[in-house]
């Protein structure tokens, strides 16, 4: 009887040892994963956003005619793309910090095919996939259009 | 009779049992309330804003949040507004933010300090979170269009 009981209490022993490191250690893992995916986030949507720039910088300074075709892998947390003014590139963002923005400024006029105003909508190369997106010289090279390929 | 001794047995062990179980559920509970199960305070100090605008340095001290950010984003911009909470029941207020609108030029530091911060466990030698969103604007551009970011630091509050 003593024995059995040593075994059973011994055992229990194990379980709440084992417990007392898994727990604390899968939330200490959990918040580290957490950061870090809105670390990568941040990273993917600044690499993304320099692209289309740089890249409608070369199609105008290529000149009229010109085009090119690029292709980008968009993260899902970006939820919308728009360019405000023909000079500001803006991302809607959510991570777990909240709905943010991250803006590029580009030197030369972008645009896109869908403009209400000073906002032209990028909405169709947002949410997460490969996306092919078309950078063409547009009216008589003074602009570039950006829109989905 | 020999059916109610069985019974008042099996009675007596389940009040034993109960009286267990209630003596681990208060234990618990005891080492909740005093924080034995808060396994954040061994998670580092951290602040997390995008990179476009670099956190440098952070800390809670006193009754002040105080934060340099470095302006990554190859544009002079003019800051509009900041607001600060955090995810508490009683969250995070800061009686005086930071004068805005402030003009920062492009690839500087700037310092930020929130002062008269209360509630939110806004305490010395407590660790807590403060939710920082920031707007911002180019003057460069036409209208001046406001954008939002957020940041996010978790640090413990520290002696004046």
């Amino acid at each position: 009887m003593n024995a059995k009981s040593q075994s059973a209490l011994e055992y229990l022993m194990i379980i709440a040892l084992t417990l007392g490191i898994m727990v604390p250690t899968a939330y200490i893992f959990f918040q580290y994963s957490t950061e870090s995916n809105t670390k990568i986030l941040d990273s993917q949507i600044n690499q993304i956003g320099r692209s289309i720039i740089d890249t409608a910088e070369t199609v105008y300074f290529s000149g009229q005619n010109s085009k090119i075709v690029l292709q980008l892998n968009m993260p899902e947390s970006v939820n919308d793309i728009n360019i405000i003014n023909n000079r500001e590139l803006v991302f809607n963002v959510a991570t777990d910090i909240g709905e943010g923005e991250a803006v590029f400024f580009s030197s030369i006029n972008i645009t896109s095919s869908d403009c209400q105003g000073s906002i032209c909508s990028l909405a169709e190369i947002a949410g997460s996939g490969l996306k092919k997106i078309k950078f063409q010289s547009y009216n008589n090279g003074n602009q570039v259009l950006i829109s989905r390929s | 009779m020999h059916k109610k001794l069985k019974s008042q047995a099996a009675l007596e062990f389940l009040t034993t049992y109960a009286w267990a179980f209630l003596v681990i559920l208060v234990t618990i509970e005891a080492l909740y309330y005093f924080g034995a199960f808060d396994f954040s305070k061994f998670l580092p100090q951290r602040c997390l804003f995008p990179s476009q605008f670099e956190c440098i340095d952070y800390s809670f001290v006193g009754d002040q949040v105080r934060l340099r950010l470095a302006n990554n984003l190859g544009e002079n911009i003019r800051v509009t507004s900041f607001s600060i909470t955090n995810d508490a029941v009683n969250p995070l207020g800061c009686s005086s933010l930071p004068a805005s609108p402030i003009d920062w030029a492009r690839d500087t530091e700037q310092d930020f300090v929130f002062s008269g911060c209360q509630d939110g466990v806004f305490l010395v030698g407590e660790r807590t979170e403060a939710k920082i969103t920031m707007t911002y604007c180019s003057p460069l551009t036409a209208g001046c269009p406001e954008h939002t970011v957020n940041g996010k630091i978790t640090a413990v509050v520290i002696k004046p």
